[in-house]
C-alpha cells in the first residue's frame, strides 16, 4: 500500500454498488487515514532516539531511550550516570521543544489555510512571526521591553505580546468591515511589511553585538529549550490543537465559501474570530521561545494533505505528525551534518524546500 | 413548509434589484424561478436563505418571520445547491456529501448520516465517484454531487440555482424529474432556478416568471408560458404551441435580433477605427 492510497485514491466504489458498499468503502478508508497517521507516529519515535542519540558524544538509540524510562520508573535515585543527566536537561527538552514547536505550528497552518481559503497562509503571511521578530529585536538593541521585564524573559515576552498584534489588525478588520480571506491576508502582509521595516532599522542602528543577538534570534532555533519554559509552550498547543481540532467541521464548511457554510448554520463571522485567537495565541507562544521557524506551519499541513487529504478532522492531527517530523529530521540534519549548530530554522527551509517541491512535481495533477 | 414573501424589496447601494416581490410556494410542488439574466432570480433566494437581508418586507415559513430564526435553525429546515463550488481544497465526493449533515450531526458522523449521504449519492448516480477528488470531477458531475449534499441536509425547503446548467439532456431531464418527484413524496417545498423554457415547462407544477425586479407572471406552465409574456419579458420572439398538453416554446430568429447585432458590429467597428 502506498502512501497515495490512504486518502483514497485508487479505492473505488463500482456504479450501481449499495448503500451498504459505498459506507464501509468510506470508513474503511477513514480507518485507514488513522493507520496512516500511527506511521507518522512510529516515524516520529524512531527519528526521535536518534536525534537525541547525537551531540557532543553519542548515546546509542536504545541507550537512549533505557535512560529516560529508568529516571521515569526510578525518580527518587535521581541520576544515575553523566549521560542520563545529558540525555533528561539537554536532549530530551531539546527534542519536546522540537516536537511541540512543530505540531503546534503545522497545526495552526492548516487550519489558517482552511479558514481562510489560502494554500499560503500560515503564521508567516498573517504577520505573526514578523510581530515576534519586532517585539525580540526591540528588547534585545534597545532594551524596551513591555512590563520591564530583563533579559530572556523580557525578550519573550516582547516577542509573545507583538506578536499578537497583526492577528488583532486582521480582528479588527474583519469584525469592523466583514473583511474576505483575501482581504485578510493582504492586512496580515502589510503588517508584516510594517513591522520588517522597523526591525531592520532598529538593526541597521543597533551595535555589532545586539545585532548578532537579534539576527540570531530571528533565525529560530532550539537552544532555549528547557524544563522550565516547557509547560507554558507545551499547555498552550495541547489545548489551542485540541480547540482546532474540535472545530475541524467548522474549519471544513468554511472551506468550501463562506455563503455555503452559512446555509449550513455557521456563524462564519465569530468562527472565524474563535479560531484566529486560537491561532494566534498558539503561535505566539511558540514563537516567542524559539525565534522564527519557517516552511513547518507552512509545509507540515501540505504534506499532510498529500497523504490524508483534506478533510480537517484527519488534516489537523496528520499535520500535526508532519510538523513535529519536519521539525526532528531537521535537527537530526543540523546537528549530524554540521559542526556548528545551525539554527533549526535555516535547515527546515533549506531541506523542506527541495523535498517539498519534489512532492508537488511528484503529484500527477493538483492535489488540493 | 410553506414559503410566502410578502411585499419584499432588495437593493445593493443605490440600485434597487428586488421591487415589491409578493409570493407564496405551496409544499409538495416544483416551483421553477424563469427570468432574463440579472433580473435578480440568486437574489431573491439568498434573500430566502438569509445570505442578504431585504431591505423591506417579510418573508415568512410557515408563518414564521424569517429574521426571527437563526441560521442554525434555518439549516435544519433549509438548503440551497449553487450552481457551482470552487473549493480551495477539495475532498472526496463522500466528505463533500457528509457536509450536508452539519446541521444535524456533532463531532462524529452517526451511522445515520453515513447512510444518508450514501443513498443521495446513489440517487444522483455518482456512486462511482464517492471516493474521487471534488476537483476532479467534471461540472455536470459536480452539480450532480451538490445536489447530493443538498438532499442529504433533509430541508423542508430546497432551492436550487441553475442544477441543469451544465448537465447533459438526459441528467436535465433526470434531475428535474427527481426534484418533481422529491417534492410530491417527500411534500417538501422545491424551488428551482431555470433557463430552458421547454424543460421547465415539462416538469414544473408551477412557474414564477420575474421581469423588472419584480413578478410579473405566476402559475402553470400553460399560463406563464405564452407568447406574449416570453416576448415581453425576454425581449425574444417565439411560436408556443401544445403538445400533450404541455406548452412547447420555438424560439424564432428574426428581425428582432438583426437590430442589435447592427449595433454592436457598428460599435466594434468604430472601436476598430477611431477615426472614422
Amino acid at each position: 500500500m502506498g502512501l497515495r492510497s490512504i486518502k483514497g485514491k485508487g479505492i473505488q466504489v463500482a456504479q450501481g454498488a449499495d448503500v451498504e458498499t459505498i459506507v464501509g468503502t468510506y470508513r474503511s478508508s477513514s480507518r485507514r487515514k488513522v493507520f496512516g497517521m500511527l506511521f507518522f507516529l512510529l516515524l516520529i519515535m524512531l527519528a526521535s532516539g536518534i536525534a537525541m542519540g547525537i551531540g557532543s558524544y553519542e548515546i546509542s538509540f536504545t541507550g537512549v531511550y533505557s535512560m529516560i524510562w529508568e529516571h521515569l520508573t526510578h525518580w527518587s535515585d535521581g541520576f544515575t550516570s553523566v549521560d542520563m543527566r545529558v540525555v533528561w536537561e539537554q536532549r530530551l527538552p531539546r527534542l519536546l521543544f522540537a516536537i511541540i514547536s512543530g505540531a503546534g505550528l503545522a497545526a495552526t497552518g492548516a487550519a489558517m489555510q482552511s479558514m481562510l481559503k489560502n494554500p499560503l497562509a500560515d503564521s508567516y503571511t498573517t504577520g505573526i512571526s514578523s510581530g515576534a521578530s519586532f517585539g525580540a529585536t526591540l528588547a534585545i538593541t534597545m532594551g524596551i521591553t513591555v512590563g520591564g521585564f530583563v533579559g530572556n524573559v523580557g525578550i519573550v515576552t516582547n516577542a509573545f505580546l507583538f506578536s499578537l498584534i497583526p492577528s488583532a489588525v486582521i480582528l479588527g478588520l474583519s469584525v469592523m468591515k466583514k473583511a474576505s480571506p483575501s482581504t485578510m491576508i493582504l492586512a496580515g502582509i502589510s503588517v508584516m511589511y510594517i513591522f520588517n521595516a522597523l526591525t531592520s532599522y532598529m538593526m541597521l542602528v543597533a551595535d555589532e553585538q545586539s545585532m548578532s543577538a537579534a539576527y540570531e534570534w530571528t533565525m529560530g532555533s532550539l537552544n532555549k529549550a528547557s524544563w522550565n519554559t516547557m509547560p507554558i509552550m507545551f499547555g498552550v498547543t495541547a489545548v489551542g490543537s485540541a480547540l482546532i481540532f474540535y472545530m475541524s467541521r467548522y474549519l471544513n464548511a468554511m472551506n468550501a465559501g463562506d455563503d455555503f457554510a452559512k446555509t449550513l448554520g455557521v456563524n462564519v463571522q465569530r468562527i472565524r474570530v474563535v479560531l484566529l485567537a486560537i491561532i494566534s495565541i498558539v503561535a505566539a507562544s511558540i514563537v516567542s521561545f524559539t525565534g522564527i521557524i519557517g516552511f513547518v506551519g507552512l509545509v507540515g499541513p501540505h504534506m499532510a494533505r498529500i497523504v490524508i487529504g483534506s478533510d480537517n478532522k484527519y488534516l489537523v492531527p496528520a499535520s500535526m505528525l508532519t510538523g513535529a517530523t519536519i521539525m526532528v529530521v531537521c535537527d537530526i540534519i543540523a546537528k549530524a551534518f554540521t559542526h556548528v549548530a545551525i539554527p533549526i530554522g535555516i535547515v527546515t527551509s533549506l531541506i523542506g524546500g527541495p523535498v517539498f517541491l519534489i512532492l508537488i512535481l511528484r503529484q500527477r495533477k493538483e492535489v488540493w | 413548509m410553506d414559503l410566502e414573501i410578502k411585499d419584499m424589496c432588495f437593493g445593493y447601494g443605490d440600485q434597487l434589484v428586488l421591487n415589491n416581490i409578493n409570493l407564496r410556494v405551496a409544499p409538495g410542488r416544483l416551483t421553477c424561478v424563469l427570468g432574463p439574466n440579472g433580473v435578480g432570480k440568486s437574489t431573491l433566494m439568498y434573500c430566502i436563505n438569509k445570505l442578504q437581508k431585504p431591505r423591506s418586507g417579510q418573508i415568512l415559513l410557515d408563518g414564521r418571520e424569517l429574521s426571527t430564526i437563526s441560521l442554525k435553525e434555518l439549516a435544519k429546515m433549509m438548503s440551497f445547491v449553487p450552481h457551482d463550488e470552487d473549493d480551495t481544497f477539495s475532498m472526496s465526493v463522500m466528505d463533500t456529501v457528509l457536509m450536508g449533515r452539519h446541521p444535524h450531526s456533532g463531532f462524529n458522523h452517526t451511522k445515520k448520516d453515513y447512510e444518508i449521504a450514501a443513498q443521495n449519492i446513489k440517487l444522483l448516480g455518482v456512486e462511482d465517484l464517492t471516493m474521487r477528488n471534488f476537483d476532479e470531477l467534471s461540472a455536470g458531475q459536480h452539480q450532480r454531487v451538490l445536489i447530493a449534499r443538498g438532499l442529504t441536509q433533509e430541508p423542508q425547503i430546497l432551492m436550487l440555482d441553475e442544477p441543469t446548467a451544465n448537465l447533459d439532456v438526459k441528467y436535465q431531464m433526470l434531475v428535474m424529474r427527481m426534484l418533481k418527484d422529491i417534492a410530491r413524496v417527500k411534500g417538501i417545498t422545491v424551488l428551482v432556478i431555470c433557463h430552458d423554457l421547454n424543460v421547465t415547462a415539462i416538469f414544473a407544477d408551477d412557474i414564477v416568471l420575474l421581469s423588472k425586479g419584480g413578478v410579473y407572471a405566476h402559475g402553470s406552465p400553460k399560463e406563464v408560458l405564452t407568447e406574449e409574456n416570453i416576448s415581453t419579458v425576454y425581449g425574444v420572439e417565439c411560436e408556443v404551441t401544445e403538445v400533450e398538453g404541455v406548452p412547447h416554446v420555438r424560439l424564432k430568429d428574426g428581425d428582432y435580433l438583426d437590430s442589435h447585432i447592427e449595433d454592436t458590429v457598428k460599435a466594434f467597428e468604430s472601436e476598430m477605427d477611431p477615426g472614422q
